[in-house]
């Protein structure tokens, strides 16, 4: 519960902000209120019917696709920027092969959950390594750095646990709950980090250099 | 679903993956290959038509100015020749003396302009420094604005090849038009510093600013040749600007190299 509410930090900053703050900050905001809404519906419907893989069907393409454009705010480079946003569909036309292919609630998120985990990774490692590969100064009052850190520790966390509980036999509840436990713990750090990036002083606006 | 084959699926979506990230990449750098050979077309149509407007601006001082001066001359002293005796007495005489004076000082004044515009000797003679501040006095007197300096290059810039120092120059002059053109601004400030081996020039001006984009996406030629220039010196070219807020301009080459 505490790693779902968590998710609302960086937002609340930036709704409190929202006409001074940056495009990127902004989109990430969506994606933590995209986030938020996700696990909150998940927890409702799991409590109500039992089951909620399916939100998860609908919703993270939608969360992938706020990122990506959020990620590409942050390129140092127009090729880069670019590229993220062509991701973006390829991105969605894979969740629909994904579905297709997997047939089943369970499945797909066997199989998207990789897909996905690499897919946001690679993309925010390389942007938090070209944006410090071509920051002048230091970088620890950059969103850019903070916000990445905070995804990758989240997909991270998500990449590390998920095998343990798959696993897992059934009937180790306790031991999954554990897992559950560090996990969620990971999760509220990682948006710890995300909302201390939507604090830092917002940069000059400056169309880049040559 | 079997274990292994629960595992290849895994291995796949995870290719997936790695061949989504390629192909966005690879359609990326392909569309970012024809952007730029648009762009360089644009940018070389651009070129020629500045060029040509310089050639322009060039033939209409010389035909509207220079040479209707001559022609007055050539008449005036034509006169001065076929008149046995100066029409008026020496009183007179004394006059169009004072006048053909005073049009051979516009004459002078005009070429000189020219020639300035055309390549700023003061570059050569005296350096970038002292060609900063009679620019800056130059657009003050020409456009109104109040140009102020702040050149302190530690006599650095005496250090910078004269192709750096005109480079660095003609930024400093296009950034000032464009002040004089765009900005509203009633002050402006131009300034030169030397840093970490670099010398950097700025103009900054207190006028209405605007959302900065990238320079390549300007309309004009203004930021692309200011951005440009700065490239071939293996420098770097930095905008910032905000509606309200003014802009400043800076381009910044190393002194040696």
């Amino acid at each position: 519960m505490a790693a779902t509410f968590a998710q609302l930090l960086p937002s609340v900053v930036v709704f409190a902000r929202w006409r001074r703050t940056t495009v990127a900050r902004q989109w990430i905001a969506l994606w933590c209120v995209a986030f938020f809404l996700s696990d909150a519906l998940q927890l409702i419907l799991s409590m109500a019917f039992g089951t909620n893989l399916w939100v998860f069907i609908y919703i993270s393409p939608v969360e992938d696709a706020l990122l990506l454009w959020a990620l590409s705010h942050w390129q140092t480079r127009p090729v880069t920027r670019m590229a993220l946003r062509i991701a973006i569909p390829l991105v969605i036309a894979s969740y629909v092969v994904i579905a297709i292919v997997a047939g089943e609630l369970e499945s797909y998120k066997t199989f998207s959950g990789p897909f996905r985990a690499l897919m946001i990774m690679t993309w925010t490692a390389f942007t938090v390594v070209t944006n410090i590969a071509t920051a002048p100064e230091r970088v620890w009052a950059r969103d850019w750095l903070w916000t990445c850190l905070g995804v990758l520790l989240y997909f991270g966390m998500f990449v590390v646990t998920e095998p343990i509980i798959a696993a897992m036999p059934r009937d180790q509840v306790e031991n999954m709950f554990r897992v559950y436990n560090v996990r969620a713990i990971g999760d509220v750090v990682a948006f710890i980090l995300i909302w201390r990036g939507m604090r830092c002083p917002l940069p000059s606006n400056s169309s880049g250099s040559t | 679903m079997p274990a292994s084959k629960q595992l290849f699926w895994i291995y796949v979506a995870a290719v997936l993956a790695v061949v989504v990230i390629l192909a966005a990449f690879a359609a990326a750098l392909f569309i970012y290959q024809r952007h730029n050979l648009r762009l360089h077309r644009s940018y070389a149509k651009k070129l020629l038509d500045a060029h040509e407007e310089e050639r322009a601006w060039v033939a209409r001082e010389v035909h509207d100015d220079a040479l209707q001066r001559v022609a007055i001359l050539q008449h005036e002293l034509s006169e001065w020749d076929t008149a046995e005796i100066p029409v008026g007495g020496p009183g007179r005489a004394s006059a169009r003396v004072e006048a053909l004076r005073s049009e051979l000082q516009d004459l002078g004044e005009m070429l000189r302009r020219v020639a300035h515009r055309l390549h700023p000797a003061i570059i050569d003679q005296a350096g970038l420094v002292p060609a900063l501040a009679q620019l800056a006095s130059d657009v003050s007197r020409s456009s109104g604005i109040d140009v102020e300096t702040d050149l302190q290059d530690d006599g650095r810039s005496e250090q910078l090849s004269r192709e750096r120092a005109l480079m660095l120059y003609r930024i400093a002059q296009e950034g000032l038009r464009n002040v004089a053109r765009h900005s509203g601004a009633k002050r402006a400030r131009i300034s030169a510093r030397a840093q970490n081996g670099d010398i950097a020039v700025s103009i900054q001006d207190f006028g209405h600013g605007f959302e900065t984009t990238d320079p390549s996406r300007s309309k004009g030629l203004g930021l692309i040749s200011m951005a440009e220039r700065t490239r071939l010196a293996e420098g770097r070219f930095e905008i910032w600007s905000r509606p309200g807020e003014g802009t400043t301009v800076r381009a910044s080459v190393p002194i040696k190299g």
